[in-house]
Order: C-alpha cells, then structure tokens, then sequence
C-alpha cells in the first residue's frame, strides 16, 4: 500500500506561499477540506496541496473565490463543497443598468473583479450588440 | 441613448448560526481638551463547538488606540502590541494549539478587525480597547462622532487591500446593539449639547453631565456641542520616557479680512444608488445653498456621477443668469439613479482641466461609500485641487473623506440628514476663499521634532494642533504666526500650562506619535509602533489565553460578525402599492394638494426590483382627522423635504388651509423666526393627533426638531397659545 505523505498546516503554508490564516479561511468556507485526524493530532495530504494549488493557480489568474467554487464544484460534483457561503439575507450593493426595456445588465464589481473603465466599457459594447441585433443605428458617443 | 443606472440590494442565501457578538458597552469621557471613548465588545459562543468570530467594525479616522484588555469571567489580561507579521503568526499558533487569541488591526482608514480565536463553547469574552481624541472645533461647534456601522460599498474591496475574511459583511438579519454612556465634565457642561441622531436621556451629577443612549449599531451617533464664545486655546504636556510631548491647539480667527480670491469651483456630486433617499435630498440642499454663495469671480461646473461621469459644462462657466438656470435645473433633476460609485473617475475629470492662474478647487458631496487604493490618493495629491469636501448619510465613510481632504490640504464636513446643511456649506466657502496661508508655530525653547513639520494649511475657526518633543519640560509661551502672500501677518499666542502627564510613556506622547508615523510604512515607524504601543497599518493588537484542554480542541468553525443595513440605505421608499393607494384616495379637503405632491415625487419613487423598506404602513382609511391624513400619508422623502424647507409656504403646499397659513404667517410678522413657529405648530398637531401618527420617521423629525429648540424658543409656545387654537377651529 502507498504511504501517503503527511503535512503540517505549517509545510502546506511553505508550499503553497500562502499565509497559514488563508487555508484556514480556505477551510472554513468548505474549498478545501478539514484535516484528518484531528486537534493536535490532525495532519494533512497531497489532496490537500493539490486543491491549495489549484485555488491559488485561479487566483492568480484574477479569478474571484466565488467563481472558483463554482469551478471546483463543477469539476467534482461528489467533492463536499458548499454551494455558497453567504449569511442569510446578506446585502450585496450591484449596478443594475437599464439598457433599453426588457434588457437590463446586472454587474457586482467585486465578484466580476472589474474596474470602473471596464464596466463602461462593457456596458457600451453590450448596448452597441443589442442595437445592432436590433437593426438600430448606434449613437456615436 | 439614455441610460439610466440604479443599485439595489439583493437579499442572498443561508445559514443559520447564532451571531457571535450580543453586545457593544461605550462610554466617553468629554473634557475640555480630549474626548476619551472606552469601547467594549462582548462576544458569547452560544454553540455546542468552539468559533472564531471576526468582526470588522468603524472608528474615528486616526483614532489613537491605548488599550486592549481581554476579560475572561474574573480574569482581566492586557494584550500587547506586535508587528503585523509577528501578530499573525502568533494568533495561528495559538488558535492551532487549541489555545484562545484575540487579535485587533487596522483593515483600512477607519476600519478595524477584531479575531476572537477558539471561543470555547458557552464562552463569554469581553474586549475592551480606548482611544483619545483632541478636541477639534469647527466654528462653534464641537461634533462628537462615533461610528456604529459600516455601510454597504460599492466595488471590490481587495483594491483597498481587504480580503475577503477581513471584508465587511451587511445582512438584514442583523440586530448589533450599542448602550451608551457619555459624561461631558469641565467647562463644556456650560454649553448647549444636543443630539441630531438619537434621543438623549440626561442625568446631571456634581461632576457631569451624563448622557444616555440605547441604539442599535445602524447609524453614526452624534453629539452637537455648541458654544458662542471665543474659542480659547489650550495646551498639554506629557512625558516621553526622558524628555516630554507638548501639543497646542490653537483656533485661529482671521477676523473679517476675508477678501475673494479669484477661483474655479467643481461640485462633485454622487448620484450613485446608495445616495438614495435622504443623501441625495442633503446633496440637492447644499448645492442650492453653494450655488447662492458664488461670487463673480467664480467659475463652477457640476459633475454629477454614478457608474458614468456627467458635466454640466464643458469647461467651468461663468456665474451668470444663464449658467445659473442650467444649474438650476440639473438640481431639479438631479437623482441617485447613476448606478455604481465612480468616484476616481469624477475626481479625474475635474483635476483633468487646468485652472492655469486660478485656484482649483472641488466641492465633493458624497457618502463615500466605495473602496478606493493608494493610487486613488496619490492622484488626489497629485492634483494641486483642494477637496472640500461634505459627507452626507447617516453612516458615512469618514476615513477615506477625511484622508482625501488632509492630503489636499482642504477639509471634511459631515452633515447627517438633521443636521444644518447650509452651516457647514457657509464655513467651506469661508475656507475656500482664504487665500494659502504660510503659517509656523514658534516653542519657547528648541524642540527635538515638531508635528506638522510642515506648512499647515489654516482656516478660519477650524481647531489645529501642534505636537513637539522636548529634551526637558518646556516653559513659556507658543505662537502661531501666519501669513499670506500679500504680507499680512496674523499671530495668535498662548502660555503653556504648567502641570504634566508624568507617566514615563504618557498617552499625550503615544498621540503625538501616532500623528507623526501614521502615513509611513517604513521599518522605523513599525519599531515605534511597537514600543508606543500603537496600532497602524504596519502594527496590531494581540493577546493569547492558553486553554487547559488544548489538545482536545479542533480548529474553530469561523463566524462572521454582520453590519446591520445602515438607516435610510437604498432610500427607506414606499411600496409602489402604498404610491397607488395614496393617490387613489385624493378625496376630500386636501385630497388634490397632496396627490399632486405625491405625483410629482411618485415617478421617481418606483424603481425596477429595489429592496422596499416600507416605513410605515400607509393609512388604512380616510382619517376624520384632515390633518393626520397629510402626516400619515407623507413618505420619508417627502417629510424630509418638508423639514428642509421648514415654513409655513411648505405646509400651504401639502394642503394646509390659506387661512390658517395666514394666521401663521402673521406670528411670523410679529416678530418669531419663522423656522420656530413652523416647529411648534407641528409639536402641537402631533400632541393633539397623537394616535393618528402612525408614521414613526415623522414623529421623530417632530421630536428632535423640537428637541434641539432653546428653552426660550420653547417659551414661545404660551405666547401662540391662542392663534394655534383659532388654527384648530378653523377646521
């Protein structure tokens, strides 16, 4: 039988090159699993480092922790990741643009992880396609 | 095309534990030099395992902390100050051994985190820290602030460098209470102390004046203290191991002299979401009272922003008949309807024109609710505008709109939705029309380091303070010269007193670094903060308690401690059905008058999927009583528009009767302010309709606005005796 190798929180923290409070956080919120064993006792094993990795990859990628649950999750359905880790009736503050009747775009700048710049951008290059589609002529701004 | 922008707060998804902090103790102490706040958080596991709680919470911008005790039952223990790295790791290891920490650090300006590690299972922990304050008067008035929760924002916080642990969580559910305690001691007790947030109960004692007040953490508390005489100055002396901290503070008073300097004027307006309801009702009141209070020799521009940017002129325009109109319009239109908050963008826009040889300065009304970085601030600096700027809301960003003014060398006021708008907006035109100023101060003796150490910008009745450090104590008399390019010199003295802090590391020299090392990130001003015991960017708090039984305690599961949704977010609007039901039922004497007032109002009120907050319930029939129907049925906005006009016209508008407006208006002839009669009139409608009120704000503004009346004013009630009686009849 394979022994598996065995890792403080400490030796993860070195590995991955992120602070020990973070993967505790990590494991809090459900994205990477508790320790086996446990109290004093408790130690960790490379499916543990294989997800730190994984998470701190999409981070740098500019990916939101929001989103990388949803791709965790996906990739292994079976995993035991919480859906969400939001409190009950949470106040999230979202721009809610109107861009003609029917049609309007929804935008949370922390989880799209998005600067000012870009969300007009990306409202005016939505309204242009929207125009278009609708065979309408574009307001030269 | 137009587009037309609003936020909304959209409720999200579950659990279900427990909130680990059932309860927040203050108590202030307010002399006459410093204001001392003892903060108390109570954190209770109420679960069957060990938690973490985090609870990120607000404090006064550059709020020197002194203390952090830790109270177990009868076990009181001192925590001590680390270097952020040092503090961490320290917490990590204690909270893995299964022992307990409790850590506290600074998140961003104004914004702290407190970490209670392995709270045992039925454990109750109490963390009390302290901070002073100098006292800082505006004027005549000396505004004590303290925050209680922090408001929703717009945007990522990782760019104001705040994780996603450390981010501030708000949730509908949440129910934080505060009990207050406020003893106003020495020569304040002379002066007139009011409250335009909360209801004050009063206690005197043969030292104090005590005040109460029990709240839930949804609003910034105030205390107005008001005093007409001259402001004296005042200084202290505290040791500093072996050498000693002065500190003056000095109001300078510039006389009449203020001559109009030639200057640009950008009004920076938030019209995002969040400044819905009473904020974007404060923004509209003070730029009328701004667009009265422009002079000749002014250019202006307004530029209103949301998720977009909008000017009104291309460039700023001259103060004319026409520049005016347009002004005046845009104020009509002007809403919170500009979606997400872009406030780097508007300020950019406005540094982006080149006044070339005239002052360039930007009047900024926001309730800064975004989450800005470094670079935010830098272009700030960078600028050469100076950034008057005016918070409005009833939880206000005061960090980042206090930071934003220093570093630009002009100044925050903050206006909560009772306060006197026009006030604050007269003293920043009075600030802006001095001209730079080159001021020093001069110690009696040489000083090892002095704070400012460089020019400080002076305003007229704004409260500085000046810090040096002294090898021995020093003696004699401080002046503060000034003087502005056209030579004339101002110079204001004062003795310095003679008794002493003696404590080796006295409070007045932990202050005094603290102003000194707060904008630094170097290793030296970390060493300070470590032996100062200060907390800074670079510095936290932290105490460890072992556990007996630490082995056998797992990792905590984490608990995050929510802010309650701050009064008046997102506009506390009526239902679109309250709307309907109300101008349906536009029978009767004032029937027309109020429809037509709720027409005008009622398109802008129903907004697409905003979180109503319905105040009261809208009246169920068509009361007897004519008056209690204009009450009862008015909307918050509307009410707070009502007290903003506050006159007998407003009144005649909502449908009070031509004659009895006519009876009103002649009190008025005979010689009451007018402000005073429409108060009285409406104290006397509620004490004579009191079960037909069923809207809560309303009685509220009654209250307090008779509340905060002079016992002479008050007075006047007998004298009206009669013609409110004749009011009553008429009906």
């Amino acid at each position: 039988m394979k022994e598996e190798k065995h890792f403080t929180l400490d030796e993860l923290s070195a590995l991955t090159a992120l602070p020990r409070r973070t993967i505790r956080f990590y494991m809090q919120t459900g994205l990477v699993p508790r320790p086996v064993g446990a109290n004093r006792g408790a130690y960790y094993l490379t499916e543990h480092l294989d997800r730190l990795l994984e998470i701190r990859k999409w981070q740098s990628a500019g990916i939101s922790l929001k989103r990388i649950r949803e791709l965790l999750i996906a990739a292994d359905p079976s995993a035991d990741i919480p859906e969400n880790i939001r409190q009950q009736g949470e106040v999230i503050v979202k721009s809610h643009v109107f861009l003609r009747p029917g049609v309007e775009l929804v935008i949370d700048p922390a989880e799209a992880r998005m600067t000012n710049e870009e969300i007009l951008n990306a409202v005016r290059k939505v309204l242009h396609a929207i125009n278009e589609t609708k065979g309408e002529q574009n307001e030269t701004e | 095309m137009k587009q037309n922008n609003c936020e909304c707060a959209i409720l999200a998804d579950l659990n279900d534990n427990p909130v680990p902090l059932t309860g927040i103790d203050v108590k202030c102490v307010i002399g006459d030099i410093l204001s001392k706040v003892a903060i108390t958080q109570i954190y209770e596991n109420r679960e069957d395992r060990n938690i973490e709680a985090v609870y990120t919470f607000p404090l006064p911008y550059k709020a020197a902390l002194l203390d952090f005790t830790v109270t177990v039952g009868n076990e009181v223990r001192h925590g001590t100050v680390m270097k952020k790295k040092q503090a961490r790791e320290t917490y990590e290891d204690a909270v893995e051994q299964g022992n307990s920490a409790a850590m506290l650090e600074k998140t961003d300006e104004g914004m702290y985190s407190m970490s209670v590690g392995n709270i045992l299972a039925g454990q109750k922990i109490e963390i009390s820290f302290s901070y002073s304050q100098f006292n800082i008067w505006n004027g005549s008035l000396l505004r004590f602030y303290l925050p209680t929760v922090i408001a929703p924002k717009y945007g990522d916080p990782a760019r104001a460098g705040i994780d996603e642990l450390h981010a501030p969580v708000t949730s509908v559910f949440a129910e934080n209470t505060v009990n207050c305690k406020i003893s106003i001691t020495e020569n304040l007790r002379k002066y007139e102390v009011s409250s335009p947030t909360h209801q004050l109960e009063r206690s005197e004692t043969g030292d104090s004046l005590d005040l109460f007040v029990k709240t839930f953490a949804d609003r910034d508390f105030i205390l107005e203290i008001r005093s007409g005489s001259e402001r004296v100055p005042y200084s202290c002396i505290g040791r500093d191991g072996d050498g000693y901290v002065a500190a003056v503070a000095m109001t300078p008073d510039f006389g009449k002299e203020i001559r109009s300097v030639p200057r640009d004027i950008d009004i920076v307006v938030d019209c995002s979401g969040s400044m819905s309801g009473e904020s974007i009702e404060q923004a509209r009141t003070a730029i009328e009272r701004i667009l009265e209070k422009l002079t000749e020799d002014c250019r202006f521009n307004i530029i209103r922003f949301g998720s977009s940017v909008k000017k009104l002129f291309r460039v700023p325009a001259k103060v004319s008949a026409q520049s005016m109109e347009k002004a005046g319009k845009v104020l009509l239109e002007m809403d919170a309807d500009m979606g997400g908050t872009n406030l780097e963008g508007a300020l950019d826009v406005s540094y982006n024109y080149p006044s070339k040889d005239r002052l360039h300065d930007i009047l900024l009304i926001t309730d800064g609710e975004v989450y800005e970085d470094n670079a935010f601030y830098e272009a700030a600096e960078k600028s050469g505008c100076r950034i008057f700027s005016v918070g409005v809301g009833n939880a206000v960003s005061e960090g980042l709109l206090r930071k934003l003014s220093a570093i630009t060398s002009g100044m925050a006021e903050f206006v909560t939705p009772n306060e006197n708008m026009a006030e604050r907006i007269v003293r920043h035109f009075q600030r802006m029309s001095m001209p730079v100023m080159n001021s020093e101060i001069i110690w009696p003796v040489e000083a090892d380091w002095v704070w400012p150490e460089k020019n400080q910008m002076l305003y007229h009745g704004d409260t500085g303070v000046f810090f040096a450090r002294f090898s021995e104590k020093p003696a004699g008399c401080v002046e503060l010269k000034a003087h502005s390019g056209d030579e004339s010199v101002y110079s204001w003295k004062t003795v310095l007193t003679t008794s002493s802090d003696e404590t080796p590391c006295s409070d007045l020299a932990r202050m005094a670094i603290l102003e000194r090392i707060s904008e630094r990130n170097d290793d030296e001003s970390a060493d300070l903060a470590v032996s100062y015991r200060l907390i800074t960017d670079l510095t936290n708090y932290i105490l460890v308690r072992e556990n007996h039984d630490s082995d056998n305690i797992a990792l905590p599961e984490l608990r995050t401690v929510p802010q309650m949704v701050p009064q008046g977010f997102s506009g506390a609007l009526c239902c679109a059905e309250t709307v309907e039901y109300s101008r349906n039922s536009g029978t009767g004497f004032f029937g027309s008058a109020f429809s037509k007032m709720l027409g005008i109002d009622s398109r802008k009120q129903v907004r697409k999927g905003v979180v109503c907050q319905c105040d009261s319930a809208p009246a169920a029939e068509t009361a007897n009583n004519p008056f209690s129907l204009i009450l009862a049925a008015l909307d918050q906005r509307a009410v707070k528009r009502l007290f903003a006009d506050k006159c007998i016209d407003a009144l005649e508008k909502l449908g009070l009767k031509s004659s009895a407006a006519d009876i009103l208006r002649l009190i008025v002839k005979n010689g009451t302010d007018e402000r005073v009669v429409f108060i009285l009139f409406l104290n006397r409608l509620m004490q004579r309709n009191a079960d037909a009120f069923d809207s809560t704000s309303v009685r509220e503004y009654i209250v307090r606005s008779y509340g905060r009346l002079s016992a002479s004013e008050k007075k006047l009630e007998d004298s009206v005796q009669d013609e409110f009686e004749q009011i009553f009849q008429l009906n």
